[in-house]
């Protein structure tokens, strides 16, 4: 068991210092896509957001794989993955065609625009660090 | 350890992540700011005007297609030069003819070859999909990065194009 939650928060860690080092690599398409969202978010903060989330993205990844913090690390993914999905309920309720920045040039598991595909991944995600984290403590 | 320990431990840590999230965040925001530009001022090609001599306001549909009018009239002219900035799929769905292709990640590296063919002082029309996607103002914002002043945004992209019936390229 062990060694089957180290794994999957292993798988974790990677895709979130994946997407991470993507967005931080050029954090304007973060900020565009933000904006793209049209949620009323003014600039200052949709700058600000681009750099904090793939920052948030790489604490996380590091702090999963340590025992004592990944608790903590999951909840902080699951967090993410939460805002992340809110945003792609809206741009679906509003029938609107925005293009994933999450991982950069790549895709992982879904292509095209924002659908539910990403909601669907996202909360995998979300559920697969919870999960290495709960059986962590079991 | 008891259950409580574990939630207090586990906030502790939550707490101290987003405070380093914050610290990094707004350091590294600092370091590399962002070209951004304010909201598609001086992006759109034409601002056109409601026809009749009617007071109300013309519609949105009205608006896209006295764009792509403009934009119809600004590419004819030889110094225009037009970008695609949608995906290969995209690009190769439908475009408008003799767009070359540029999506965003073609500024990954060096100079796009397709950018460096291209005079700095040439008018340059950029578009994507539709109003709602991002990648033609990113390509708008590192095109002025590499020195070119005179890029345009054809906001309602190859959606409003198609919609209006004009012709495309395939393939």
């Amino acid at each position: 068991m062990g060694a089957v939650r180290f794994l999957l928060a292993l798988a974790v860690a990677g895709l979130l210092f994946w997407s991470g080092i993507a967005k931080l690599l050029d954090p304007l398409k973060l900020a565009l896509a933000i904006r793209a969202f049209q949620l009323g978010i003014p600039d200052e903060i949709a700058h600000w957001s681009a750099f904090a989330v793939p920052w948030a993205e790489l604490v996380a990844g590091v702090c999963i794989l340590l025992p004592k913090t990944r608790m903590a690390a999951a909840w902080l993914t699951a967090f993410l993955m939460g805002v992340f999905m809110s945003g792609i309920v809206s741009l679906l309720v509003r029938g609107m065609d925005v293009d994933c920045p999450c991982f950069g040039s790549f895709s992982f598991l879904c292509d095209g625009p924002l659908g539910v595909c990403h909601l669907l991944r996202n909360a995998l995600i979300a559920g697969a660090g919870l999960f290495a984290a709960k059986s962590d403590r079991a | 350890m008891s259950e409580s320990t574990h939630s207090s431990a586990t906030v502790r840590s939550l707490i101290g992540m987003l405070a380093v999230v914050c610290v990094v965040a707004t350091i590294d925001r600092w370091v590399r700011p962002l070209p951004f530009p304010p909201k598609s001022e001086g992006l759109v090609v034409a601002v056109p005007q409601s026809g009749g001599g009617s007071t109300s306001q013309p519609s949105a549909a009205d608006l896209e297609k006295a764009e792509v009018e403009a934009v119809e009239a600004y590419i004819k002219s030889p110094l225009v030069v037009v970008f695609d900035a949608n995906s290969e799929a995209g690009f190769k769905e439908a475009r408008i003819p003799g767009a070359i292709h540029l999506p965003p990640d073609a500024f990954s590296g060096d100079v796009p070859a397709a950018v460096d063919r291209v005079s700095r002082s040439s008018e340059l029309l950029v578009y994507c999909k539709s109003s709602e996607c991002e990648a033609a103002e990113y390509v708008i914002l590192r095109l002025k990065e590499l020195g070119y002043t005179n890029v345009r945004l054809f906001k309602g992209g190859i959606r409003a194009w198609l919609a209006a019936g004009k012709p495309v390229e395939k393939g």
